[in-house]
């Protein structure tokens, strides 16, 4: 059983990380918008991705005696400078999202909460891949510049993404 | 060695700021975030060094700009430069004592001039690298009036004033040299105490935080939070902000809170009453209105 500061904060994170899969499907929309459908089904998979990441703390949550309770949900941002803008956007959430999971780090080790800090230890390889991923992508982004045609390539490359759980 | 003016860093930490005082047995004393500290020298390295004060070299001040009765601040940049000159224009009947901040309370805040001016004296403060238009970069005057040469009995009076091109006049100098300035509202002096007046190391240092999340949070990131992080963020900020206050003894903290939902308001005056600090004191009572209009809060420290 986790103390009741510590469900809060699970809770709180189960609930970032529905607004996750709300930016990532914004962004999504926003790709196709562009005639980018390759890029629209990267964000696409990258908000299952987040579905599963919420998911499995939501069932954490149910394990240790707690219960889910669901917020309401900001608004993500619909509309973007150009791709650049758009992964400096998902480098900075996603960096936020590692910030919260160390928070939540941090409580688990302070309460001496061994089985929640076991737990989350997961999420933090998690980010420290998801932040890699992005990184790539944007020096990509970058070293394509206004080249088209290389444009086109990665936008058929990212096209090939599809969801596979990670695994436990 | 190093001069008063300096810009220097730690040699094995992160911190930087300005020299202000050598001292005996090769030390000096730096203004860090508002703070000022006792170094020797071996543990700093110098950054930037100030030009020598070259202000009987400044023109005065043309007419036009209205600086008669005015304390003002402006800066100049000359064409394809990156960077500028500060200029300070004291042209009230009191010396001032004026204390500059840049981005005050966030990571890259830094002290970068802390001097005395006198009546109708103006100072230029040679190679700044210069605020950049529209980001909000917040410029943190904190100003202490003098009269006779000695210091009143009235707290540091602080202006924070954001670079916004609608905050600041263009005014084009000689040599295609442009200059930004600003009036800074007169301070309010305070009436001659027939008391002697109190001795200037009795003025402990005060500080305000703007807790503005713009302040806090870079634009990208911001773009993209939630608004429970949002808030969640300011209030770490200011818990962080008079942690560090009470620690160093200070008497008393402004925090800008802005005014919204009275959401973040609320949470300062929340934690203010649960006071964790017990048995030190902790009063929050509403900011100078003049200055901050309904959207700060001070606590005193006691």
């Amino acid at each position: 059983m986790a103390s009741e500061k510590m469900l809060q904060l699970l809770n709180d994170q189960f609930n970032r990380e529905l607004y996750s899969v709300n930016l990532y499907l914004s962004m999504a929309s926003y790709c196709l918008s562009e005639d980018l459908d390759g890029f629209a089904n990267f964000y696409r998979v990258q908000a299952q991705e987040e579905t599963f990441h919420a998911m499995k703390q939501f069932d954490y949550i149910h394990q240790v005696e707690g219960k889910v309770t669901m917020q309401a949900l900001s608004q993500p941002p619909a509309e973007f400078s150009g791709l650049t803008d758009l992964f400096e956007k998902t480098i900075a959430h996603e960096k936020e999202v590692s910030r919260s999971i160390n928070e939540l780090v941090q409580q688990a080790l302070s309460e001496s909460d061994f089985a929640t800090h076991t737990f989350l230890q997961w999420f933090i390889t998690e980010q420290v891949e998801e932040e890699s991923t992005m990184h790539t992508l944007l020096k990509k982004l970058k070293m394509i510049g206004d080249n088209q045609s290389a444009l086109y390539l990665m936008n058929e490359e990212l096209g090939r993404r599809t969801f596979t759980a990670p695994a436990a | 060695m190093f001069q008063a003016g300096d810009i220097v860093r730690e040699l094995h930490g992160t911190g930087s700021g300005t020299v202000t005082r050598i001292l005996p047995g090769n030390r000096v004393a730096v203004l860090m975030d508002g703070w000022e500290m006792d170094y020797a020298l071996a543990e700093l390295v110098l950054v930037n060094r100030v030009a020598p004060n070259k202000a009987t070299e400044l023109p005065s001040a043309p007419e036009s700009l209205g600086l008669s009765e005015e304390l003002c601040l402006g800066f100049s940049q000359a064409p394809n430069s990156e960077h500028c000159d500060l200029f300070v224009f004291n042209n009230t009947a009191n010396s001032v004592f004026i204390h500059l901040l840049i981005q005050p309370g966030t990571p890259d805040g830094r002290s970068v001039f802390r001097d005395l001016i006198k009546p109708a004296e103006k100072k230029r403060i040679h190679n700044f690298l210069p605020p950049v238009q529209g980001t909000g970069e917040a410029w943190c005057f904190q100003v202490v009036v003098l009269s006779n040469g000695k210091e009143e009995a009235i707290p540091p009076f602080q202006i924070t004033k954001r670079f916004r091109p609608k905050d600041y006049n263009k005014y084009n100098l000689p040599g295609g040299e442009v200059l930004w300035y600003a009036m800074l509202e007169p301070p309010v002096i305070a009436p001659v105490s027939e008391q002697p007046p109190q001795e200037l190391v009795t003025l402990r240092p005060s500080q305000v935080v703007d807790l503005h999340h713009d302040q806090i949070i870079d634009a990208a990131t911001l773009a993209i939070m939630r608004e429970e992080d949002i808030l969640r963020q300011q209030v770490e900020h200011f818990k962080q902000q008079l942690d560090r206050a009470v620690v160093a003894g200070m008497d008393q903290i402004t925090f800008i809170h802005g005014i919204g939902n009275g959401t973040l308001q609320q949470r300062i005056l929340d934690f203010i009453h649960e006071n964790p600090y017990q048995p030190t004191s902790l009063t929050a009572q509403p900011a100078n209105e003049r200055i901050y209009g309904q959207g700060a809060v001070v606590i005193l420290i006691g």
